[in-house]
C-alpha cells in the first residue's frame, strides 16, 4: 500500500513536470503576447517595448525563460503579474483562492449530500412518479445554460423580491468594524445565489450516477441476503447496498475536486464573484503569462492530486483491491 | 399438534407486458417442528421463489397473490409488516442461499455480517455480540474463529463462505432452516462436508429443515419427507424411503431414473426430453403431460386431483388409483 502510494506519487510528479513544460511552451507559441495588448491601449515607442520585454524577461530565449521561471517557482515565486504590475502572482492567486474554495466546497458538499440522497431515493422508488419527476427536474437543471440560470435567479431573488444580494462576495456598505457573525452572515447571503446556480446545474450528474449505481447493486444477491437476515431497511440500503454503490460517486468526486481551484468562469462572471475562474479568464485575454502559468499549474496539480486521492479512496474502501 | 409452518395455495406472480407470469401456482404444504423436508424439482420449477415467499422476499416486481396463506406457529405471515416481519426473517426462519460468494457483502468482514445478524434479533452489549459471533463461527466449523471474523468474503474459500452463510442463518436461533441448494455452487469434495455440517447442526438444535435441491441423491437418509415440484406446483409428496421405493408420479419416476447421472444441474432428464415450460404459459391439464411417456385420455384436458398413492404418500396424476386424501 505505502509502496503503491509512493509509486503513484512519483508518477504524478513526473506528469506534473511534463504538463508544466507543455503549458509553458504552448503559451509562448500561441499567437499574441502581453505587450501587444498593452500597446492596444496607447501607442508605444519601440524603445519602451524593449524595456518592458527586458523587465519581464521576454527577450530571453525560450529555454532560459523556462529555467528562470522554474527556478523561481520551486521557491514559490511566480514573478509579478504583467496586467496588475507590480502585484506578485502569488498574492493575486492567494486573494482569489479563498472565494473559489468557499464557493466550490459549498457546492460540492450540497451536491454530494443532496445528489446521493436523491439518487438513492430514486433507485428505491424506481419507476414511480417521484422517480420520473426527479429525473425530469434534474435534467432540466443540467440543460440550463449557467449564465442564463444565474441571471434568472438574480432577477427573481435579488431584483424582483430583493431577498438576496445580486453580486460580489461582500457588501461594500458593511461597516468594517462589524462583528464576526455579521460578516459571516453577509458572505453567506452573497454565497446563496451563485451556489444555488452551480448546484442546480451539477446535481443531475450525481443523481444519475447514484441512481444507476444503486439500481445495479440493489439487484445483487447480498442485498436480498441482508434482508433475509432481518436487518432494518435503513441498514440494508445504506450499510449494504450504498456501501457498494459509492464507487462511481468517488470517481465523479475525483473529477469535480479540481473545480475547487479552477473556479466556475461563467458563474463567477455573472455574480462578480472574486474567484480564480475570473482571474484565469482575464489572464487569458491579456496574455498575462505569469498569472496564466500559476493558475494552469494550480489546476494541473489539483487534477493530478484528486486522481491520486480517488485511487487511494477506492483502495481504502474496497477490500478486494486492497489485497491485490 | 399443529404444524410449525403451513403454506396454503401459495401463488407468486410477476406482471409482464404479455400478461402475468405465475412461477409458483398454488403450492400447499406443511412442516412439523423438527421435521426434515426436501423440496426437489428441475431448474425453473419455482423452488427458490417458494422459499423466498416464506420470508415475503419476492423480488420486485413480483408479488405473492391474494389468497395465498403462510402461517408460522399460528402467526399469519402474510399480514406482518416492519418489525414483526423482520423478526420472522432470520429470526424464526433462517435462509441459506445457493451461492455464498454473491450472497455475502464483499466490502464488509464476515464477522461483521454474522454479528449484525446476531444483534438484529436480540439486543445485547457489543462484547456479548462478539462472543456470540465467535461461538457461531465455531459451531459451523470455522478454524480460528476469532481471527477469521476479520476476513473479507473474497479471502475465504467457497466452503468457508458457505459455513459463514450458515452461521448467519443460525444467528437468530430459527425454528426452521431453509437451505436453497446450499451445495450447488461448491466443489464436489466440499459438498459432502457442508451437508454433514447441516445434519449435525440440525440434530443439535432440533430445528425443522427445508432442503431445496435438484439432486435426489442428497435427499436419501437426510430427510424425512420429500416434496416434488414441477412447473410451479407440487405433484407428489411422500416419506423419503417410500418415494425411493415406489414413486407414484411419472415425473418422480423419471427423476429417480436419471439419478445416477445427477451430478450437475438437473436441466435434462435422462428418460424424458424437453424442459420445464415457461411460467407465462403453463400447459393445460396436468402440466407434465407434454413430456409424459405414459399420458392417457384426460391428462391434457383436466387437472388431476390429489390422490393417495400409499401410506402418507400423495400424488397428482390420473394414473394413481387411490382415494382423494
Ligand atoms: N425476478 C424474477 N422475475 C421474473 N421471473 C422470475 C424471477 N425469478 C424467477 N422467475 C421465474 O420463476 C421461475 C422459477 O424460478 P425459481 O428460481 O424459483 O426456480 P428454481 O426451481 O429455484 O430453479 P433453480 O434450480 O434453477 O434454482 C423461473 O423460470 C423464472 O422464469
Ligand atoms: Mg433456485
Amino acid at each position: 500500500m505505502t509502496r503503491w502510494l509512493l509509486r503513484r506519487l512519483l508518477d504524478t510528479l513526473a506528469t506534473f513536470l511534463l504538463v508544466a513544460v507543455l503549458v509553458f511552451v504552448l503559451m509562448r507559441i500561441a499567437p499574441g503576447d502581453p505587450l501587444d495588448r498593452l500597446s492596444d491601449d496607447r501607442p508605444m515607442a519601440p524603445a519602451e517595448q524593449a524595456r518592458l520585454r527586458a523587465l519581464f524577461g521576454l527577450d530571453q530565449p525560450l529555454g532560459t525563460q523556462f529555467l528562470q521561471f522554474a527556478g523561481a517557482a520551486v521557491r514559490g515565486d511566480f514573478g509579478a503579474s504583467i496586467e496588475y504590475y507590480p502585484t506578485r502572482v502569488t498574492e493575486l492567486v492567494a486573494s482569489r483562492l479563498g472565494p473559489s474554495l468557499l464557493l466550490g466546497a459549498t457546492v460540492l458538499l450540497i451536491n454530494l449530500f443532496a445528489g446521493v440522497w436523491l439518487g438513492v431515493l430514486q433507485a428505491r422508488r424506481r419507476g414511480s412518479r417521484l422517480d420520473r419527476w426527479l429525473t425530469r427536474l434534474s435534467l432540466a437543471g443540467y440543460a440550463a445554460p449557467s449564465f442564463w440560470l444565474g441571471w434568472m435567479l438574480v432577477s427573481i431573488f435579488a431584483i424582483e423580491w430583493r431577498l438576496l444580494p445580486a453580486a460580489q462576495m461582500t457588501d461594500p456598505m458593511l461597516p468594517p468594524n462589524a462583528g464576526c457573525l455579521a460578516q459571516a452572515a453577509d458572505v453567506g447571503a452573497h454565497l446563496i445565489l451563485p451556489a444555488l446556480t452551480l448546484t442546480i446545474i451539477s446535481l443531475a450528474a450525481t443523481m444519475r450516477y447514484q441512481r444507476s449505481a444503486m439500481l445495479e447493486v440493489l439487484r445483487l444477491d447480498f442485498v436480498l441476503a441482508a434482508r433475509a437476515r432481518g436487518l432494518s431497511e435503513r441498514r440494508v440500503i445504506w450499510r449494504h447496498a450504498w456501501r457498494n454503490a459509492l464507487f462511481p460517486i468517488l470517481t465523479l468526486l475525483g473529477l469535480w475536486l479540481p473545480v475547487l481551484v479552477t473556479g466556475a468562469v461563467f458563474v463567477e462572471q455573472v455574480f462578480n464573484w472574486p474567484g480564480l475562474g475570473s482571474l484565469t479568464a482575464g489572464a487569458v485575454m491579456t496574455r498575462d503569462y505569469p498569472v496564466l502559468m500559476a493558475t494552469a499549474l494550480l489546476v494541473a496539480a489539483a487534477v493530478l492530486l484528486s486522481g491520486v486521492l480517488t485511487d487511494l479512496a477506492h483502495r481504502l474502501l474496497d477490500p478486494r483491491s486492497r489485497d491485490q | 399438534m399443529t404444524p410449525l409452518l403451513t403454506v396454503d395455495n401459495l401463488r407468486v406472480t410477476f406482471p409482464r407486458a404479455t400478461g402475468p407470469s405465475t412461477p409458483v401456482d398454488g403450492v400447499s404444504f406443511s412442516i412439523d417442528r423438527g421435521e426434515r423436508v426436501a423440496l426437489v424439482g428441475e431448474s425453473g420449477s419455482g423452488k427458490s421463489l417458494t422459499c423466498l415467499a416464506l420470508l415475503r422476499l419476492i423480488p420486485h416486481p413480483g408479488v405473492i397473490a391474494a389468497g395465498s396463506s403462510i402461517r408460522l406457529d399460528g402467526t399469519d405471515v402474510m399480514t406482518l409488516e416492519g418489525e414483526a416481519l423482520r423478526a420472522i426473517r432470520g429470526g424464526r426462519i433462517g435462509l441459506v442461499f445457493q451461492d455464498p460468494m454473491t450472497s455475502l457483502n464483499p466490502v464488509l468482514t464476515v464477522g461483521y455480517q454474522v454479528q449484525e445478524a446476531v444483534t438484529a434479533h436480540r439486543s445485547m452489549s457489543r462484547a456479548e455480540a462478539r462472543d456470540r459471533t465467535v461461538a457461531l463461527l465455531e459451531e459451523v466449523g470455522i478454524p480460528d474463529p476469532a481471527d477469521r471474523a476479520g476476513a473479507y468474503p473474497h479471502q475465504l474459500s467457497g466452503g468457508l463462505r458457505q459455513r459463514i452463510m450458515i452461521a448467519i442463518a443460525l444467528a437468530g436461533e430459527p425454528d426452521l432452516l431453509v437451505a436453497d441448494e446450499p451445495t450447488t455452487a461448491l466443489d464436489v469434495t466440499i459438498q459432502a462436508q457442508i451437508l454433514e455440517l447441516l445434519d449435525r447442526i440440525r440434530t443439535r438444535r432440533n430445528m425443522a429443515v427445508l432442503l431445496i435441491t435438484h439432486d435426489l441423491g442428497v435427499v436419501a437418509g437426510r430427510t424425512d419427507r420429500v416434496m416434488v415440484m414441477y412447473a410451479g406446483q407440487l405433484i407428489e409428496t411422500a416419506p423419503t424411503p417410500r418415494l425411493f421405493a415406489a414413486p407414484a408420479h411419472p415425473y418422480t419416476q423419471a427423476l429417480l431414473q436419471s439419478m445416477p447421472r445427477l451430478t450437475g444441474p438437473l436441466n435434462r432428464l435422462a428418460s424424458i426430453g424437453g424442459s420445464v415450460p415457461e411460467p407465462t404459459a403453463w400447459p393445460s391439464g396436468c402440466r407434465f403431460h407434454p413430456r409424459c411417456a405414459r399420458r392417457i385420455g384426460p391428462c391434457a384436458a383436466e387437472v388431476p386431483p390429489w390422490r393417495e398413492a400409499g401410506p402418507a404418500q400423495e400424488g397428482r396424476c390420473w394414473l394413481i388409483e387411490g382415494q382423494a386424501p
